[in-house]
């Protein structure tokens, strides 16, 4: 892994498209600022597994509660 | 108890989804008129998610969905048109006014290619979890401001 030092406000180039640059800096949060192509997918790596996490526990049921059928079109129409 | 549904076609996921990714066909099961829809794997019924169109309760959220360039091949299609967004529901069976939806992550549908994925998205503006039932209650109320 390339370890680079940034302040504030300095950027790193990565090949032609990429920039990130350091934004702000608070205690231990570093906001990180990234520029890069829509063809790029940028993510917090703990992302992915949330979604799987999430997936895993909104899996054990694919039937539609009436109740909540009722709850969105009341809640339309009101 | 099972649900009567109008049409229940099959759709691949050549990627699955994120935890399940050895899954590459779904039946789509939905009513024209629901909010709600059904996503089921066709190889085991067991494994299955309660979906919704989001345009009913988050108003800009669709308008904000980008689609990546791996995700648009994947789909088949540039033409954001050509796709149906729907988001993955967690319930709570205890209390359904508490349901939670994935607005973090999307399914994508191309109905013409029968194509599907479920896209994160790169946006920290929504969550895993976000409360349906009370942005529908705040929509309520500001549909009911007075100017």
């Amino acid at each position: 892994m390339l370890v680079l030092s940034r302040k504030v406000n300095q950027t790193i180039k990565i090949g032609e498209d990429i920039e990130i640059t350091v934004v702000s800096i608070s205690g231990d949060n570093v906001r990180i600022g990234i520029n890069a192509p829509k063809s790029y997918k940028v993510l917090r790596s703990e992302i992915y597994e949330e979604i799987e996490k999430q997936n895993r526990e909104s899996s054990r049921s694919s039937v539609i509660p009436l109740e909540l059928k009722q709850l969105l079109d009341s809640n339309e129409n009101g | 108890m099972s649900n009567t549904t109008n049409q229940s076609d099959v759709y691949i996921f050549p990627q699955g989804i994120p935890g399940f990714e050895e899954i590459h066909e779904f039946r789509i099961g939905y009513d024209k008129e629901q909010p709600l829809a059904q996503l089921i794997s066709a190889k085991d019924e067991n494994i299955g998610f309660v979906l919704m169109r989001p345009e009913i309760v988050f108003n800009d959220y669709v308008q904000e969905i980008k689609v990546d360039e791996e995700s648009s091949a994947i789909l088949g299609t540039i033409d954001f048109l050509d796709l149906e967004a729907w988001v993955i529901l967690t319930l709570n069976h205890q209390d359904f006014t508490k349901t939670t939806a994935n607005l973090c992550a999307p399914i994508l549908l191309n109905p013409n290619q029968k194509l599907g994925l479920q896209c994160i998205l790169n946006n920290d503006k929504y969550s895993a979890r976000e409360f349906v039932f009370q942005a529908q209650a705040s929509n309520a109320q500001e549909e009911g401001a007075v100017d």
